[in-house]
Parts: C-alpha cells; structure tokens; sequence
C-alpha cells in the first residue's frame, strides 16, 4: 500500500534522505529505527505531506499513486495518518469541534454523508473509552495544557477516530508511562487489521513487545542501512548502533 | 478661530436642531461653538494619525427620513435570538413601533428625548450638571474635558437629536439585555445617538449598542457620545457590535466613571464600516474596581478600524484587564492605541494589556501603540503586542487531519478571535456573536 522508492529529500538546502526504500503491505507493521538526527520524522512529515521539504529524487506511492503533489488533506482523505513526535497546541478549539471537523471533512473529500452529531459523540465516546481518556478532554482545546503523555494518547485517540488506512506513529511511545504504553499499544492493536499498515517509528525496542512488528528498519544518516525482523530490535537494545556503523563502513 | 473646516462640522442642518430641547440650548451652543473652534483632525494630528476622514470632511451630509424601515429590517439588524429589550433608532430618531415595550420594573428605559423633556428621569440632573461645567474651572473632568479635545463628541452635544436613558434601579439584577440598535438609512445621511447609563447601586446588568446599516444605504456616518456610570457595588456588561456596511463611518466616544467596589466590562466588536474610530475613556475613581475592555476586530477589503482606549486608575487596589485582539485580511488596517495612566495614589494597581493581531494578507496593516504611563510605585502593570501570521505549524496539524487549508484556517483564525467572544458573561449575545464571527469568517458551524 505504501511504497517509498529512492527518496531523497533536502530541508534548506541541506540533504537529509538520501534514497530511501520501503514498501509496506497491507497487515504489516514497520518499525523504523535509528539515532538521533536520522531523518526517521522527516520522512514522516513527507509521507504526511508537510510544507517545507524539497523531495529531489524518487517518490511515495500510496496504493499505486503518487501523493507528492497531494495536499496533507487529501493525504488523510486517502487513509494516511501521522501521529506526531510534538502534537501542536491549538489553543481555542476545542476536540470535539476539532474532530467533526476533521471527521466530516475526510467524508465529504469522499462524498459520504457527513456524521450527524449524535451518532459522531457516541463513536468519540467508545474511542474515548477504548483509550481510556476522560470525557473532559472533548471540551478542551486541542492538546492544550496537556501532558507530555496526554498528548500521545490524544494522537491515537484521533487515530481511533480517523481509522486511517496506513498509521505513522512518530515516537508515540516517548515520554509515557508503563501504563500509558499499554493504552497506546491496545489502541493501535485494535485497529490492526489485514488492510491496514504501520510504520512505527520509535527508540525502544519496549514498544515493540506490545506491537509486534513484522519488519524492522533502521535509518542512519537518511538512509535504511539494514532490515530484519523483530528480533533485530533486540539485538539494537542490547548493542547500540555501533556494530551496524562498522557493518556498513565494512560493506563500502 | 474661524476657518473654512468649521463650516464643515456644521453637518446635519444644526441650526434645526438647535432648539429641540430648550432646556439645553446653552450647553448646546457651548458645544457648537468648540466643535467649529476645533480644526477637523488630519492625520498630522497625533491622535487621528492613522485615520483618514477625507470621505467625512468631503461629504454633504443629511438627517434622512424615518420611514421605511420594517420590524423585519430590525430583526435582521438586530443582535438576536434571545430574551432582550431592544430599542430601535432610524437616522437617530426613536421609534416607538420598531421598539420593545419600555416599562421595566427594574430599569428605568427612556428615549433621551422624552427624557430630557419631560424630566421624568431623576438622573437628568447630572447632564444639567454637565451643562454647568462648561465652564473653564470644571472643564478637568470626564467627557467635558474630552469633548474639547474631542471635537466629534462637541459635535454630538450640539447636535444629538434622540438617544437613549437606562437606569439599572439600585439593587435590582436584570437579566434581560437592553439592545440600543441604531440604524443608517438611506443615502449620505449622518445622525449623533447620545445615550446616558446609569447602573445605580448594587445593580447588575447587560447593554448593548448596535450600530448597522439598512438596506441600500450608500454612505452614513453615525457619531455616538454613551456616559456610563458605574455606581458602588453595580456589575455592568456593557458590548458594542459595529455591523454598518462598507461605505459606514462611524465615530464613538463611550465615557465611563466607576465608583469603589464595581465591575465593569466593555466588549468592542468591530465586524463592519469603512471607517471606524472608537474612543472609549475609563475613569476608574474608587477602590477596589474591576475593569476590563476588550475587543475583536475582523476587517477585510479596505475597512479600517482605530481603536483608542484610555483607562484612568485614580484610586488604589483596582484591576483591569485589557485583551484586544485584530484579524486583518486585504487592504484593511487596524490601530490600537491604548493608554492606561496609574496616578499617583492608585497603589496596588494591577493593571495587563494585550493586543494581538494576525494579518491574513499581506497587504493587511497593524499600528500599535501601548502607552503605559505610571506615578504610583507599588503597581503590578504590563502590557505586551504581537503582530503575525497564522502559526503555519497549527495550520498542518488540522490539515494533516483532513481539514482542508481554507477551512483549517477558519478555524484557527475563528479560535484566535472568539477568545475574546468566550469572555461575554450573557449566554445569548455571547453564542450569537460566536454565530456572526462563524458566519463571516466561513467556519462551518
Ligand atoms: N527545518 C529544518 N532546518 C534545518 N535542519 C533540519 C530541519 N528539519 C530537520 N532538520 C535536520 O534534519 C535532520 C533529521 O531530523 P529529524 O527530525 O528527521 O531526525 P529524527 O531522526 O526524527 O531524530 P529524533 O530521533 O531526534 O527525533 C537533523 O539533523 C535535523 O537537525
Ligand atoms: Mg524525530
């Protein structure tokens, strides 16, 4: 469903991803890992269509098309979702409002009929329950106020709510609890399915206990420098990256 | 000094209107002859720099007419739908039909003219009072003061024709808001409201001025003097909507005096006009007072909105807050001028001012100016301004979840400017002024 063929990409003028190869299928999760300084949210903000970056070679393709040229609302109209490292307070819009419009915008982008308001509040509710976030939290501005964790769970909250076809989680799991990880786990397990894909980016291989990912990549200096299974993220817990520098270096 | 500009703040056929109320003519000819003393304000003038009134001082202006305008004029007008009391001017004159029943238990509402006139308004002594102290002695105080400066408020004196008298009666609370809608109709016609609140002790209570155009009015100018006292212990919301089309000019001086131990909140809404000029005085002159002056300016095309506010701490242990904030797209242009003046025995003064404004063109101009000036030393006061663009990084998390760009920007403009809207204590204006904003700024409700 999403396939990354030789992205290159530049953030004033300096090159940030240098040609980067990624497919992933419907059902699968992705894990992407990598330092510091990587390039693991640029590539992120470029799936999700944010202003700023100049793609200078290659391109994403989304279930066959490209979305380059495609605004970040169309992006999510077609089902692509990013969960942000720093979610934005908005400061005067409450969630509620914020959500029937994102989720009445989305359906008419695909010429539904838009939610009525009591079947929306009821749906915002079970999701609410599901990641167990207070009802307060639908009166209040967006992510204003809240905590570090509040605000990753409020990202996967409105994923729940936006039941997106392909999930980018940037560093979802930074800065929660144990408890708070399992929510967001739980979250992002109900909503895996044989359609849907993800591409979890995180620095702990913790997370990937409770999401188990069928591939994990790691990212250096813009580019995937190797790939395996899960237990790849096992063997970065217990090794650092130190030992794939030296594989890489070796391999040049 | 007689110069060829006095002719022209002699609109609106003075003479006529000269002796409507006899018992005012000497305050009146008082006030006509500072209003042609005074040159009219150019913008070398530092208090009218910003503000063009080419189009005032070039044009002829008329009374108009009364007639024509229908209920269902004024309930288009009119800020509604909610439980209120609403009292209709046309081109200035009172109309009984287009109005609410008066009679009210708890406040006593009289158009201006009946009340000068038949005197029935116990208060009517303070503008005789106002009248005396004319002369040069008594000339440091409220508005008097200001009209020889303020050479627009001079002009209302000599020449108001109605208006309206409002007694919120001691310790009464009146939940229904009294509406003042002032109508422009017709082509090039200019009218002066003069309106006279008193929120007696104890009392609490809503106000509103509206000030709109009807149907194909060309072009208007509206001249507005409103007093408001404040008296000890009385609570006073007090909004202005300015709604009139995009060839209105409207001018207003609002003068208000608070005693010890009252509150009082003015909103100045600024969603219509081609030019608009505010003045609006604060004179807090007892302990323990709670001010607040906030406003919202939403402007496009080539609108132009000065707001100038002056708030005047004379005694200790008050607060005031001020939050004004400007959403300017096109060619508009907004001034904030606000100063607040601690005098020397207004200790323990707190006292923030803020002004805000996001351009949403770049075309688009803000001229600010905080003016902070303090005499008393053991005061809390700040003051802080920011001229913007819309944060673009709030802008792509809406659009990231599916909101489109246009729409992404409504909102976050709306948000920016209901902040503002949200601080209105009465339900009713309050959720029908977020409607307008929605309305105007194409948010989908
Ligand atoms: N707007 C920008 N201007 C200049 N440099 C930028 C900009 N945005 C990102 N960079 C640089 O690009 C590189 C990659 O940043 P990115 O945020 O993608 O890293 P990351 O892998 O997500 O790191 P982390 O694990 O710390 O979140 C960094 O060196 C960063 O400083
Ligand atoms: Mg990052």
């Amino acid at each position: 469903m999403l396939e990354i063929q030789n992205l290159h990409a530049k953030v004033e003028d300096k090159e940030i991803l240098k040609g980067i190869n990624l497919t992933v299928n419907p059902g699968q999760i992705h894990a992407i890992m990598g330092p510091n300084g990587s390039g693991k949210s640029t590539l992120a903000n470029i799936i999700a269509g944010k202003d700023g970056y100049e793609v200078t070679a290659g391109d994403i393709l989304f279930e066959g098309e490209s979305i380059l040229e495609m605004a970040p609302d169309e992006r999510a109209a077609v089902g692509i979702f990013l969960a942000f490292q720093y979610p934005v307070e908005i400061p005067g819009v409450s969630n509620t409002y914020f959500l029937r419009s994102a989720v009445n915008a989305i359906r008419r982008a695909r010429e539904e009929k838009e939610m009525d308001s009591l079947s929306f509040m009821n749906m915002i509710k079970e999701k609410l329950n599901l990641l167990h976030l207070d009802n307060d939290l639908l009166k209040r501005s967006v992510n204003e106020g809240f905590s570090g964790g509040e605000k990753k769970r409020n990202e996967i909250f409105q994923m729940a709510v936006l039941e997106p076809k392909l999930a980018v989680l940037d560093e979802t799991d930074s800065g929660l609890d144990i408890d708070a990880l399992r929510v967001v786990a739980d979250g992002v397990n109900a909503l895996r399915d044989q359609d849907r894909g993800f591409l979890v980016i995180t620095h702990y291989q913790r997370l990937l206990n409770y999401i188990v990912p069928d591939f994990v990549h790691i990212l250096m200096d813009g580019k995937i420098v190797k790939s395996g299974g899960k237990e790849l993220a096992l063997q970065l817990e217990e090794k650092g990256y130190g030992w794939i520098e030296e594989e890489v270096l070796a391999k040049a | 000094m007689s110069s060829p500009t006095a002719e022209k703040t002699m609109m609106f056929g003075l003479e006529a209107t000269h002796d409507r109320f006899p018992s005012l003519i000497a305050l009146r000819t008082k006030a006509l002859e500072i209003a042609n003393g005074a040159s009219f304000p150019t913008r070398k003038d530092e208090e009218w720099r910003y503000t063009p009134l080419n189009l005032l001082r070039d044009s002829a202006w008329t009374p108009g007419n009364h007639a024509g305008v229908t209920a269902a004029d004024v309930a288009s007008a009119a800020l509604g739908d909610f439980d209120q009391i609403i009292l209709v001017f046309v081109n200035g004159a009172f109309s009984a039909e287009l109005s609410s029943p008066l009679e009210n238990e708890a406040i006593e509402i009289l158009p201006l003219s009946s009340a000068i006139s038949d005197g029935k308004a116990p208060r009517l002594g303070e503008l005789a009072a106002v009248e005396e102290s004319f002369s040069p002695v008594a000339a440091h105080f409220g508005v008097l003061k200001k009209q020889a400066m303020h050479q627009f408020a001079a002009l209302n004196t000599a020449s108001f024709t109605d208006g309206a008298f409002l007694r919120l009666k001691k310790n009464q609370v009146v939940d229904r808001p009294i509406q003042l809608l002032f109508l422009s109709q017709g082509a090039n016609v200019g009218n002066c409201a003069r309106v006279y609140v008193v929120a007696e002790e104890g009392s609490k209570g809503t106000i509103m001025e509206t000030y709109a155009s009807v149907g194909k009015t060309t072009q208007s100018f509206s001249n507005a003097v409103v007093e408001v006292f404040v008296e000890p212990n009385a609570f006073l919301e007090h909004v202005k909507l300015l709604k009139e089309n995009d060839r209105a000019t409207h001018i207003g001086l609002t003068e208000v005096h608070q005693s010890a131990d009252c509150t009082y909140k003015n909103y100045c809404i600024n969603f219509g006009g081609l030019t608009t000029r505010n003045d609006l005085n604060v004179n807090v002159n007892g302990q323990n007072a709670h001010t607040r002056l906030d406003g919202v300016v939403c402007l496009d095309k080539e609108q132009h909105v000065d707001n100038h506010t002056r708030l005047d701490h004379a005694q200790p242990n008050c607060e005031s807050y001020e939050v004004y904030k400007h959403l300017l797209d096109d060619s508009a242009t907004a001034v904030f001028n606000g100063k607040i003046f601690v005098h020397q025995d207004a200790q323990k003064t707190d006292a923030k001012q803020t002004n805000k404004a996001i351009l949403l063109s770049n075309k688009a101009t803000m001229n600010t100016k905080p003016q902070l000036e303090i005499f008393a030393d053991d005061v809390k006061c700040t003051h802080g301004a920011t001229v913007g663009a819309l944060e673009s990084s709030m802008e792509f998390y809406l659009q990231s979840r599916g909101i489109p760009a246009q729409e992404a920007r409504a909102i976050l403009v709306y948000a920016f400017a209901a902040e503002v809207i949200e601080l209105i204590g009465h339900e009713g204006i309050r959720t029908e002024l977020s409607k307008m904003l929605f309305t105007k700024l194409g948010v989908k409700q």
